[in-house]
């Protein structure tokens, strides 16, 4: 009897660690090639993706909408205020030269953002918006010094701005903070991409009958890098590839904190989970 | 077809699953037999046979009938595939080739089942015929020093 038990729990300890081995080893290293070209295509979904949630919470829950703007403003209104202190007495000294220039440059953004930001809800209004930012950090890098300039200028003027502007503080970051803050944002999301993309598990059975889609899983990250409140935003249409794409997020539980840069307590995210056969 | 479609990796990895748990487990029974064995403690031959053979018929049946399962499991990965590629009407090769190396995949590991079983089997036979021939010889023995004892 002795050797019976003996010879069980070996056996049963060896075939599941096999198992087990398979199922982690084997199976997620195979769907990884697949997805990884795609990264930058879907990099700009996620973006867009990012700003559209952000335009449709008030229309669902405004409550929340309003602890995450007080969140998202705050950086943006200690930003400038330090700045002002520092640096008056430079910019004193410098300012006729890029006068003209920054007059040129401020004065269109400056009245586009409030006549686009009253019809906030309407998300027809926020695509059409989300270039705007690329083209703002295009302007910062081509002034060598927006920061300075900014705050010397319209010293009123950043404070109506952030007051009046609720949802779209994400998209003022870039504006205030230079380009590096949106670099840093790249690569923070492009991490997450790939941690995704590793953690993600093709469903045999799917795989079998060749069922191929897109799910869009939303989820916030705190600052600790916690993953939480998980839940699918887009259904693929096939419901084992929603509950993988929403698995591979639970799984992975963990993700490297947010950058300090990016000044965020938490960062709430839908991401475009791509399940797709050679 | 649904049902076996959803199904069929599944049941066939778990039958050959099951068939590897039991040869593991019955060999170092076995083996843990076989070595702790005490040739003295067995007066009848026969007796000694039956222990010594016992679960040997699972091993041996599991070693021959391991590929036939992964077999069956690769014809109807096979035949699923044709089905599906008949119901949707168009003919891509990439989905019938996957669809075939998905399928092969039970036959790879019914064969992996079955080859290690066999040589178990093999091994294990090889020892019980040992251990029959030193009980047969020991009998031998004392039955010759009895006569010898008898004789003087």
């Amino acid at each position: 009897m002795k050797r019976h038990i003996i010879g069980i729990t070996v056996a049963l300890c060896l075939h599941v660690s096999l198992a087990v081995w398979l199922i982690s080893g084997v199976s997620s290293p195979a769907p990884a090639p697949i997805a990884a070209a795609p990264v930058s295509l879907v990099l700009s979904q996620m973006r867009i993706v990012e700003q559209q949630i952000e335009a449709k919470q008030p229309e669902a829950e405004p409550a929340p909408e309003v602890e995450e703007v007080v969140e998202a403003e705050q950086p943006v209104i200690e930003e400038p205020e330090p700045e002002i202190v520092e640096e008056t007495p430079k910019p004193v000294e410098t300012p006729p030269e890029p006068k003209p220039e920054v007059a040129k440059v401020e004065k269109p953004i400056e009245p586009k953002q409030p006549v686009k930001k009253k019809p906030e809800p309407k998300k027809v209004v926020e695509k059409v918006k989300t270039p705007q930012p690329t083209k703002k950090e295009e302007v910062a890098k081509v002034d060598p010094e927006p920061n300075k300039e900014m705050a010397e200028k319209p010293v009123p003027s950043p404070d109506p701005r952030t007051e009046i502007s609720s949802a779209p503080a994400i998209a003022e970051q870039p504006q205030l903070s230079s380009a590096q803050i949106v670099n840093i944002e790249q690569a923070y999301i492009n991490a997450l991409q790939l941690a995704l993309e590793k953690n993600k598990r093709y469903p045999l059975s799917a795989k079998r009958r060749r069922q191929e889609g897109t799910s869009t899983v939303e989820f916030t990250i705190t600052k600790s890098g916690d993953i939480a409140e998980v839940r699918l935003r887009d259904s693929s249409g096939i419901s084992r590839l929603d509950e993988a794409a929403v698995k591979a997020l639970v799984t992975l539980a963990q993700f490297q904190p947010i950058p300090d840069e990016l000044e965020r307590t938490h960062w709430k995210m839908a991401v475009p989970i791509r399940f797709q056969l050679n | 077809m649904e049902f076996l479609s959803e199904y069929l990796d599944l049941t066939i990895f778990g039958i050959l699953g099951l068939m590897s748990f039991t040869v593991v487990w019955l060999s170092i029974e076995r083996w843990l037999f076989m070595r702790a064995l005490s040739l003295p403690d067995y007066q009848n031959f026969d007796r000694l046979t039956v222990d010594l053979t016992k679960h040997l018929t699972t091993i041996s049946s599991i070693g021959a009938n391991a590929p036939y399962v992964g077999l069956l499991g690769t014809v109807a990965g096979i035949l699923l595939t044709f089905y599906q590629i008949g119901q949707s009407g168009n003919v891509e090769v990439g989905a019938i080739m996957s669809g075939l190396a998905l399928a092969l995949k039970a036959t790879a590991l019914g064969l992996l089942v079955a080859i290690p079983t066999l040589m178990i089997y093999n091994a294990l036979t090889r020892k019980v015929e040992v251990t029959q021939a030193l009980w047969r010889a020991d009998r031998d023995t004392r039955q010759g020093s009895q006569a010898h004892y008898e004789k003087v």
